[in-house]
């Protein structure tokens, strides 16, 4: 499956609804469908928000395949260098009054997925996600 | 995402329906400082149609639960399926929240 959008967050929903439909006619069930809508709302949130510091209207291509055992992903925009990966992680410990939301995102997608992994290359931001479906 | 409110012994309880994320969270935000700011300090939250929270959604909670402690009052949640559990628990947000299994319970001695 492969979805083109541009940079701007209220496409999120039209790249949710044809995961959904091409997930789920691959036999995914609901609950990894559902860890699998955070990840990409987390990654491509960051990639709207942080790689693109202008006004100009550009692309982000998402590619989705089912393996036998596994879901994977990739994200690939023409921002600016921006690797999610990079962003330190909060501490979930912290009380009320200090908490913030800053880096929960990153936070989620880490832990929601089995792998993560970003490169620039050709200009462009290239993050690819493994989820297993076991 | 769909909103419904009903009133229950002069609690405001929120159903959120459908998914919780960067495009909708704004929503619920909105109406969750309406209600208090409007004088409703008490209120629960019904998320036994939520699908999924991301961090947007997150972060809604957290500023309607410091907005209400400030003004004495308390926000409970309720009817959490095992995706939002997870997200809860992975982001700590479990031990910020009073959290119930049904919405009866989370009634009680509010």
């Amino acid at each position: 499956m492969r979805i083109r959008i541009i940079n701007h967050l209220s496409e999120i929903s039209q790249v949710h609804a044809t995961l959904k439909e091409y997930a789920t006619g691959q036999g995914i069930d609901e609950l990894i469908l559902n860890k699998i809508c955070i990840v990409i709302d987390e990654i491509l949130t960051n990639i709207i928000k942080y790689a693109y510091v202008d006004d100009q209207q550009n692309h982000i291509d998402i590619e989705c395949r089912v393996e036998p055992n596994r879901i994977h992903i990739t994200f690939e925009d023409d921002g600016d260098e921006f690797n999610p990966l990079m962003y330190r992680i909060p501490d979930p410990h912290v009380s009320i009054d200090n908490k913030t939301v800053g880096g929960l995102g990153i936070l989620l997608m880490k832990e929601l997925t089995d792998e993560i992994d970003y490169i620039r290359s050709n200009q462009k931001n290239i993050v690819t996600v493994v989820m297993y479906l076991n | 995402m769909n909103l419904k409110v009903h009133t229950n012994n002069n609690i405001k309880v929120i159903s959120v329906e459908g998914d919780l994320n960067a495009n909708t969270s704004g929503d619920l935000e909105t109406k969750l400082i309406q209600l208090i700011m409007g004088g409703n300090i008490k209120l629960l939250v019904n998320l036994d149609a939520l699908n999924y929270i991301s961090s947007a959604g997150l972060r809604v909670f957290l500023v309607a639960n410091k907005l209400i402690k400030k003004k004495n009052g308390s926000l409970r949640l309720c009817h959490l399926n095992s995706t939002v559990k997870e997200v809860f628990h992975i982001s700590g947000f479990h031990m910020i929240f009073e959290i119930f299994d049904t919405e009866s319970k989370a009634l009680k001695d509010i």
